[in-house]
């Protein structure tokens, strides 16, 4: 199987279990989610310590919406290489030295490094247990809830729907081209750019189709949920979604604004 | 469901890039009846179908459905009554789910929930796909795209089906299913296709397209033993 195709399975297999009942309810996971992220992005790249309380929320999270913590954190790994290329010029400009293990001087630089790989994998790690509980379109619902205009929503959704019909399409044309390629791997630029051309007029066409199917019924510009309409706009929360997001909702801040460290390791 | 008919009166249509798909087509389809459009790659079969339901405007002529001419007051009026099944099944389900797909028409149609909810039941009941309802269209082999397409088109309770090409790219089996599907309904049906066993099966009139032009229209048995049209449709 091509890294395509992998692709592309993982995205079908996203939304294939996902129920209406999850746990946490998006209702709840999404603004839990959105305090995690703006709270662990403001901690100060110095205190390490502080950012590594903050890995207690994506461990947690995962044990309450059933996921492995083992493959959301292989999967968070992927940002590595973009938190390394933003910090990788800090140990060269910051050089005040801030702890020495052994002969070893650890800078400042060194540590704004390893505070932002460190907040680049646990922010992501909450967005994938997000994703993951809820599901994508579960996820724009719930923004669409919460004010978000619906021109936003609508696109996201109809992102996340298409871009498995475009991948397909990529994966044909790859395909072409190997069967034709007879074991050649590398192509001038010339030919990716037709490529990526033809692909780019190809969504165009399928872009127009589908806006054709969509007038066919009767679309006036705006997408209406199913089933909020049908439970006439009621969604009530059960208890445990409650005391999850009051729980997160108090600890959260806690871990951020209080220096547990120095009260665990006096 | 109101009886009503279908009416081109010297039809043309010309694409932005100057191409004639639609020379003068004259055409009348009574309610209840069943046909088949048939011609070669190009020769004008979609490009009349879009013009149905009004999403294609006629260059010159106009259109008539059940004596309501297609024009930009009237069209959700004729969308209403005229449903299309569109020729590529991921083009017509764009929802996640399938019932999410069969609802969004009865939704825009401003139905009470309740009987969104009805006609979303009626629909995966006819067309035999209750059992996908939660299912996202992703996941769905041809066959089953092909009947939740019919299912999103039967919500709305249109009096004319339009299909294009509905058996393209189907086996054997999700084509005779499809197939008897179609039987079942009462609705009048305008089919393009290029196939033959379905004509057979299906419609009693044929009306043959070439170079944008209708070169032959009546009974199904007559028109397919023509040699000129046999000819045109390089049936050997």
């Amino acid at each position: 199987m091509g890294k395509l195709d992998k692709v592309f399975q993982t995205l079908q297999d996203l939304e294939k279990h996902k129920s209406y009942r999850a746990f946490p309810d998006p209702l709840v996971a999404l603004p839990i989610t959105i305090l995690y992220l703006c709270l662990l992005l403001s901690i100060p790249l110095h205190r390490v310590t502080m950012l590594i309380w903050m890995g207690l929320y994506p461990i947690i999270a995962c044990a309450c919406a059933g996921q492995t913590y083992g493959k959301v954190f292989l999967k968070s790994l992927i940002i590595l290489p973009l938190c390394i290329f933003i910090g990788i010029f800090n140990p060269l400009y910051q050089h005040s030295v801030v702890a020495t293990i052994g002969s070893f001087n650890i800078t400042q630089g060194w540590i704004s490094l390893i505070s932002i790989c460190i907040r680049g994998v646990f922010a992501l790690q909450s967005v994938i247990i997000l994703i993951e509980s809820n599901g994508f379109i579960s996820i724009c619902r719930t923004m669409r809830r919460f004010g978000i205009p619906s021109f936003i929503t609508d696109q996201l959704q109809f992102v996340y729907r298409y871009i498995m019909v475009i991948l397909k399409e990529t994966i044909t044309m790859r395909n072409a081209r190997m069967a034709r390629g007879y074991g050649r791997k590398k192509y001038p630029l010339k030919m990716w750019s037709a490529f990526v051309g033809q692909l780019f007029l190809r969504s165009i066409d399928r872009s127009e189709r589908i806006s054709k199917a969509m007038s066919a019924r009767g679309f006036k510009g705006e997408m209406i949920d199913y089933h909020t309409y049908i439970s006439n706009m009621q969604h009530k929360l059960s208890f445990s979604n409650i005391l999850y997001l009051l729980t997160w909702g108090t600890v959260l801040p806690l871990l951020r604004f209080t220096d547990l460290s120095s009260i665990f390791f006096r | 469901m109101s009886h009503h008919y279908i009416k081109f009166t010297n039809v043309s249509y010309t694409y932005p890039d100057g191409y004639k798909a639609l020379k003068d087509i004259d055409l009348y389809i009574a309610h209840g009846e069943r046909v088949a459009l048939l011609g070669n790659n190009g020769a004008g079969k979609s490009t009349l179908l879009l013009h149905c339901n009004g999403l294609l405007k006629a260059t010159s002529g106009e259109v008539n459905i059940g004596g309501i001419p297609v024009t930009k007051k009237t069209i959700s009026d004729i969308r209403r009554s005229v449903g299309m099944v569109f020729q590529d099944p991921d083009d017509q389900l764009f929802m996640p789910t399938v019932e999410e797909d069969v609802a969004f028409g009865p939704i825009n149609m401003n139905l009470p929930p309740k009987e969104v909810e009805e006609r979303v039941f009626m629909a995966l009941e006819k067309t035999g796909t209750t059992h996908l309802r939660t299912k996202s269209p992703l996941n769905l082999s041809g066959g089953q795209q092909r009947r939740v397409a019919i299912a999103t088109v039967l919500a709305m309770n249109p009096s004319v089906l339009v299909m294009d090409e509905p058996t393209s790219n189907l086996d054997f089996g999700a084509r005779r299913e499809l197939i008897n599907l179609l039987k079942t309904f009462s609705h009048t049906q305008i089919i393009a296709t290029h196939d033959l066993g379905l004509v057979n099966e299906l419609c009693n009139r044929v009306i043959v397209m070439n170079e944008g032009k209708i070169v032959a229209d009546g009974e199904r048995d007559t028109i397919l033993a023509d040699l000129n049209v046999l000819q045109i449709l390089h049936i050997e």
